[in-house]
């Protein structure tokens, strides 16, 4: 059997294969090809960094973590906490993680993770049930006339003539308090002190209590379509006894319509995190949406009718392992691309799979940007090695002067946009300095040996190549499908199997022989 | 433009059926360092009894750089090549002394340092595949035959032969041009001529794909040279297949004035733009 035709088997038995897979999650499991357009769930991980404070003190450790909870907008589920060498207290009665630890190491690390999705339909969901916050009411005014707290009381009534007398309703209420505590700094500071709470949030809760509304501070992060990281944030929630909802109100530069792209993940004084000592800790949120409709939630929800495939399914990776996953599926799709270039038209390229690599750098710049950067530092680069060429320095050597000006420029470039709100700092930073470098190598050498036509052939057909990576794979479509049916890569073998065999001639070719076909012609 | 007869049926063989069909095909790699290394050329050719030029001097480390000096001697017409070189990369033909330096080919001088810091460029591998360290070369100068001086500029012309499993199939004489900088590369503007494998007698001309009738420079007409010793070459060329056992390579030989035919090295990747030089697919060869 020839070589070509064992080779058309194979790939056809692989492209059966990965399509075979494909229609069963298609047709059968009705995995949605398409990524929706809304979404629906989210994979949350919050990691908190705690760092001794010093040698000597005491490293007893006592924290408190809020658990998320369903609320009227969203279920939680899958709930994970990684905490290795704490004690783990599960309070389900008051809703929280206590962690405890005698000594601390230099640096421990603890992880939440968990999936939240949107209910159907919020307003099916049962009322929500009213807990009072508030301390400060007129029936528990028992205070001496040289007393403290009747300064205090004092001040919360002025504050509340004042806001009634600029509002109609509880909500409209809220708003003017909120608004006389961001104007008056100091009386927040007196409160916060008198009240013996620890955020203004809190403050507004008891002074709205005084007036019998009903308020609760909640905390709570935005929800980003695109990975992100976010930041834990408090807002004020004010009860509507006519629409039997809880209302958000923005405290500070949040306005209530963003608002409604954040998750609630608890209510109350009490921070997401508390410590009982004095201790330095960080944090990272991040989240991810899933744009594949109901198909996480099901893998999630273990409904998923075949526990083998969802065994396979890569939602079920840790987040930061899925965004690694997500960029790696897309190499194969690049090469092939590269391949398809290089065999059926004929690109010349500099370096081979060097434009996979330029395309995953545009991902950070953008393609009109990556394009005139990248130029830009293929110049520098050129030229720096021009100017040093006359010293005659061996190749390695002189391989890492060039990274360097490289460097050098990226940095120069960083400081001249930080300015601009161009926000590239961190993007140009990403791309593959080293692999530049020996593009730079390889360009001048070209440019020695075969001349300036041939490097200019090389350097854009590898931008061609690379912007066709960039369109055509680098787009949340093709990312979705290829991470939802990453049984698709045997199709990419096959298809990488058959142009492997392709004989046939390449598109330039056609124009390369031209002449010899019109010669031909004559002879006829 | 659509009454052109297609290239399948000219024959045409495309670099991806060059590949597959007939590199791959024929040429086990395991054999491959016979043509990769000018050096085991060189000693096949011995082994067989087909000439190539002389060399001088090989250059394996770095150390031994501070030494060419004293290995050139009073040399004044050499050629340094590296041993793995691809597609006539890092190759530096020295063809006379002058009080200032050596003059280059090109015309230009090269001190002894530019002469030290090209053999330290081919030995960090500069010119080899794969960038690997390479051996550096250091070969007599070809004493062309004038026979196609009228013909060539600058640089050395060479004639390329393509064997087939004993059997010479297609021929080509390669000319400098001033646009191809002294060198014979299709690639850089050289030209190709085809030539009658009967017969020795050159036929078709191109350069960049396209036919030509006169040489750019001299103006002389390309067609109905006669190639001198062309059985020999012939037969040369058929050793060389023969002693490398790769099955279908180019042998790129040399007309020297007083020692005939010299092989310069034999290639596993022969070209195809020979072609268009003869006119002629290769297709009916496999």
């Amino acid at each position: 059997m020839s070589r070509t035709l064992v080779t058309s088997i194979i790939a056809l038995l692989l492209a059966a294969l990965g399509l075979g897979i494909f229609y069963y999650k298609t047709g059968v499991l009705s995995y949605p090809v398409k990524p929706s357009a809304t979404v629906d769930s989210w994979y949350v991980e919050f990691s908190v960094n705690i760092d001794r404070p010093n040698k000597r003190s005491a490293n007893a450790v006592d924290l408190t973590l809020l658990k998320p909870q369903d609320n009227a907008r969203y279920v939680v589920t899958n709930l994970q906490l990684i905490a290795p060498d704490f004690g783990v207290e599960n309070d389900e009665e008051s809703n929280q993680f206590i962690l405890t630890k005698r000594k601390l190491k230099k640096r421990e690390t603890i992880l939440l993770r968990y999936n939240i999705y949107a209910i159907d339909n919020p307003a099916a969901s049962k009322k929500p049930n009213i807990k009072k916050y508030t301390t400060y009411k007129n029936a528990n005014r028992i205070y001496n006339p040289d007393d403290k707290t009747r300064v205090l009381y004092e001040e919360i009534d002025t504050v509340v003539e004042g806001a009634k007398a600029r509002s109609a309703d509880s909500i409209s209420f809220a708003k003017q308090v909120v608004k006389t505590l961001n104007e008056k700094r100091d009386m927040t500071r007196f409160f916060i002190k008198e009240m013996e709470v620890s955020s203004k949030e809190s403050v507004i809760v008891q002074i709205l209590g005084a007036a019998n509304v009903d308020a609760r501070v909640a905390h709570g992060f935005e929800l980003l379509n695109d990975d992100n990281r976010s930041n834990v944030v408090n807002w004020l929630e004010v009860y509507d006894y006519k629409r039997e909802k809880w209302i958000r109100i923005g405290t500070d530069y949040l306005q209530a319509g963003n608002l409604k792209k954040y998750f609630l993940w608890s209510v109350g004084d009490d921070n997401i995190l508390n410590a009982e000592e004095k201790i330095k800790y960080s944090y990272n949120l991040s989240s991810k949406a899933n744009t594949d409709g109901s198909l996480t939630r099901e893998i999630w929800l273990e409904q998923n009718r075949n526990p083998f495939l969802s065994f396979f399914s890569l939602q079920t990776l840790p987040l930061e392992q899925q965004f690694v996953v997500q960029i790696l599926l897309l190499i194969p799709l690049g090469a092939l691309i590269v391949s398809f270039f290089r065999q059926m038209i004929g690109f010349q390229t500099i370096g081979t799979f060097m434009p996979v690599l330029i395309a995953l750098a545009f991902r950070e710049t953008g393609l009109i940007f990556g394009i005139v950067f990248f130029f830009c530092i293929i110049l520098v680069g050129l030229l720096a090695r021009a100017m040093i060429n006359k010293l005659h320095l061996l190749m390695v050597p002189r391989l890492s002067v060039v990274l360097s000006v490289i460097v050098l420029f990226i940095i120069f470039l960083m400081l001249v946009t930080k300015n601009q709100n161009l926000s590239l700092g961190i993007s140009v930073a990403l791309f593959p300095v080293v692999i530049i470098t020996m593009f730079i190598e390889r360009i001048s050498t070209i440019l020695d040996e075969k001349g300036p036509m041939d490097a200019f052939y090389g350097f854009v057909g590898s931008m061609l190549i690379a912007t066709a990576i960039y369109l055509g794979v680098l787009n949340d479509y093709v990312m979705h499908v290829i991470f939802v049916f990453p049984e698709l890569l045997f199709v990419v073998i096959a298809l990488s199997l058959l142009l492997g065999r392709y004989n046939g001639y390449k598109l330039i070719e056609f124009w390369r022989f031209r002449q010899m076909q019109k010669a031909h012609a004559q002879l006829k | 433009m659509f009454n052109l007869p297609s290239l399948k049926k000219i024959g045409v063989v495309g670099i991806n059926a060059r590949n597959l069909d007939f590199i791959f095909e024929k040429n086990a790699r395991k054999y491959y360092p016979y043509a990769d290394s000018k050096l085991a050329t060189k000693l096949l050719a011995e082994q067989v009894g087909v000439q190539t030029p002389a060399l001088i001097a090989q250059l394996n480390w770095q150390y031994e750089i501070k030494k060419v000096a004293e290995l050139l001697g009073d040399q004044s017409q050499f050629v340094i090549k590296p041993d793995h070189g691809s597609g006539g990369g890092g190759i530096l033909v020295i063809n006379g002394m002058l009080p200032i330096g050596y003059k280059k080919s090109s015309g230009t001088v090269a001190s002894m340092q530019d002469i030290e810091f090209h053999c330290q460029n081919i030995l960090s591998g500069m010119f080899s595949l794969g960038g690997q360290s390479d051996t550096v070369i250091i070969e007599s100068l070809v004493k062309f035959d004038p026979v196609f001086e009228e013909v060539s500029f600058q640089g050395v012309p060479d004639i390329r032969i393509i064997v087939s499993e004993g059997k010479p199939i297609m021929g080509m004489l390669r000319l400098p041009t001033k646009r191809s900088d002294g060198k014979a590369n299709l690639h850089l503007g050289g030209i190709g001529v085809g030539i009658d494998m009967e017969t020795g007698v050159t036929t078709h001309a191109v350069q960049f794909n396209h036919y030509i009738e006169h040489h750019p420079e001299t103006g002389h007409l390309f067609k109905g040279r006669q190639i001198p010793q062309w059985q020999k070459m012939l037969d040369i060329a058929v050793r060389m297949q023969k002693a490398s056992k790769l099955g279908y390579i180019g042998v790129d030989i040399v007309l020297d004035k007083e020692l005939g035919p010299l092989v310069l090295e034999i290639n596993a990747r022969p070209g195809i733009s020979i072609q268009i030089a003869n006119n002629q697919g290769l297709r009916d060869y496999l």
